[in-house]
């Protein structure tokens, strides 16, 4: 019966019978002709016996203009064509099918009810520290947090995002605490009462890089005069773009130096820290960058530190703890527990001895 | 919830008022992943039906492979053809770091696998008697070809979309090679990624929500490519 639904449209078209053109087909595969043969002929009679015994290759068929027409229906089989695409070990049978997807989301499901990379037990909770990526990349919190974890029994979970997302994830009450660098936008956010507290804790400075050659020639020159000097000459300067406390210092410095025109080598990126640091040493291109990070990326880039530090290039960090009123969830004690802890004189301490290459990083604002 | 709707609005008024920038990072990231998919379509389709169609020795490791690279990381994608364009690397004086071109062929790179393989599955579901009528009709190897194209038509658009979806949405590569520069290779999930990042999360839903009116149309298209034949 497949066979007549598939040839029902196709008897007027054999060779024979229309007359058509003959024409030698090249191989496919030579089973494939002769049992495709044997049915046409069991079905019609109109290949004769010594057709069926030529060698495959060079059989005589027509050829028919409108070969797609008649058997379109039956091959349009769309979940055939998805089951297909699975891996075959799937797909093999029903049962198989049912049994693999099992095994492979059960699997899942228990490797993620079950695995947790922190040793902690954990009993006293959990407390969310946002902080800006620099700070996370610096590695200085791995370096002081687990003395935290330990003493108060608590997991640490540290959501790093730019200074921006920081802060609206406190203003959210999605986090506890907020460490980031952005005096202003700090104390308006205490100010307006998402926080309850603000504290100092450390600072650390940025460096403007560039080529070794420096076009511009701005080497031992002020942030600001750099800055305007690679505007005025027109260099390649690569921006984060995102709202950063690094792209806020830098628009502030434009603010403060003359104002910002933009030109066309100037160009934004939106990403962090230190994928805008690779993208400025891959165009040799001037970049304002945090020191951490230069640091930590100091033998993979050709960019040198050139401008002069000043005080606009002083990075205050400040921490801030989310005001217990905005949501259950938020842990008050043990935030203000963090507070003291970073502004405690061992953690600031060790803050100081933190170092990346021998150069330390971080300057402590606590320790007299 | 409030964010959502938020976003909803946001995407409204981004649309209608006409935001230059946003919009032509829409038309950007149209038509990057548009050429990126045409030209794996052009790769991927012959290497799935010739995986589909012939018996070789090994032929079922190359299947196996193509449909593992269906699930390649694009970050892998990404850092392969950083490392390619680099300054440093191979490609590195043809400039195309940071250009659109350089998002093409990582996206490149990632629709082939998807084109291939799941082509690959819809020729081999067809019944092996189209193969054997056509040729009975006396198509040569190309006709013979094009009819398993047009008979595995809705698999293959099937592929196309996929291929597509992945691009359309594709964030690694367009971020590591890309380098989300704005008015230049910033794509719409790039853009997505940076307004949440920046905290503006409504705007990244906005820019979600068009992302996704984007793939609705496209999705419309495709079908209305890949729509059976009524007269047949």
């Amino acid at each position: 019966m497949f066979i007549r639904k598939y040839f029902h449209g196709l008897w007027p078209c054999l060779p024979h019978q229309a007359g058509l053109k003959s024409r030698t087909l090249r191989r496919d595969s030579t089973q494939d002709v002769l049992r495709m043969k044997m049915i046409v002929s069991k079905r019609s009679g109109c290949l004769r016996g010594n057709e069926i015994n030529r060698p495959a290759g060079r059989c005589r068929l027509a050829h028919v203009s409108t070969v797609n027409n008649p058997f379109s229906q039956a091959a349009l089989r769309l979940p055939q064509a998805l089951k297909n695409a699975l891996p075959s070990a799937v797909s093999c049978g029903t049962y198989r099918h049912v049994l693999a997807c099992l095994i492979i989301f059960g699997s899942g499901f228990l490797y993620g009810c079950g695995a947790s990379d922190m040793p902690l037990t954990a009993s006293g909770g959990v407390l969310r520290l946002a902080t800006t990526t620099s700070t996370h990349d610096s590695g200085l919190l791995d370096e002081i947090i687990p003395e935290f974890e330990h003493k108060h029994n608590v997991r640490v979970d540290i959501v790093a995002a730019g200074t921006g997302r920081a802060l609206k994830l406190g203003e959210a009450g999605d986090v506890d605490v907020v460490l980031v660098h952005a005096r202003e936008e700090e104390e308006a956010f205490l100010a307006s009462g998402h926080a309850t507290r603000r504290e100092d804790v450390m600072f650390n400075t940025f460096e403007i890089l560039g080529p070794p050659d420096d076009p511009a020639q701005i080497r031992n020159l002020f942030a600001g005069e750099s800055l305007q000097k690679i505007a005025r000459q027109k260099e390649k300067f690569i921006s984060r773009g995102d709202d950063s406390g690094t792209h806020k210092r830098e628009q502030k410095i434009w603010q403060t130096s003359g104002g910002f025109t933009l030109w066309s080598e100037y160009l934004e990126t939106g990403q962090g820290m230190a994928s805008t640091l690779m993208m400025a040493h891959e165009k040799q291109a001037y970049v304002l960058v945090d020191r951490g990070t230069y640091l930590r990326f100091q033998r993979k880039i050709e960019l040198v530190p050139l401008a002069a530090t000043d005080d606009s290039l002083r990075n205050p960090y400040g921490v801030l703890n989310v005001n217990p009123a905005k949501s259950s969830a938020i842990k008050a004690e043990l935030s203000q527990k963090m507070c003291d802890f970073l502004i405690s004189p061992i953690t600031q301490q060790r803050i100081k001895q933190f170092s990346i290459n021998g150069e330390s990083l971080f300057f402590p604002l606590h320790l007299d | 919830m409030e964010m959502i709707w938020e976003g909803f609005a946001e995407a409204c008024r981004i649309v209608f008022s006409g935001d230059a920038l946003v919009l032509r990072a829409c038309w950007r990231t149209l038509w990057i992943s548009s050429l990126a998919v045409a030209a794996a379509t052009v790769l991927g389709l012959p290497l799935g039906s010739w995986l589909a169609r012939t018996e070789f020795r090994g032929r079922s490791i190359i299947v196996l492979v193509v449909r593992a690279g269906m699930a390649m990381p694009t970050v892998f994608v990404g850092g392969v053809a950083y490392a390619l364009f680099s300054r440093r690397g191979p490609f590195g004086p043809l400039d195309l770091l940071y250009t659109p071109w350089a998002i093409i062929i990582g996206e490149l790179l990632l629709a082939v696998p998807i084109v291939a393989a799941i082509s690959q599955g819809a020729i081999k579901a067809l019944d092996p008697r189209v193969s054997e009528t056509a040729m009975t009709l006396g198509a040569g190897r190309f006709r013979r070809w094009t009819t398993y194209i047009s008979e595995a038509r809705i698999g293959i658009c099937l592929a196309v979309l996929t291929a597509f979806a992945r691009c359309l949405t594709e964030l690694g590569i367009a971020m590591m090679v890309g380098g989300n520069i704005k008015g230049r290779t910033r794509t719409l999930a790039t853009a997505t990624a940076l307004e949440t990042s920046k905290g503006e999360f409504s705007r990244g839903i906005a820019m979600g929500v068009i992302l996704l009116l984007i793939a609705l149309s496209v999705t419309v298209l495709i079908a209305w490519f890949g729509r059976e034949n009524k007269d047949a």
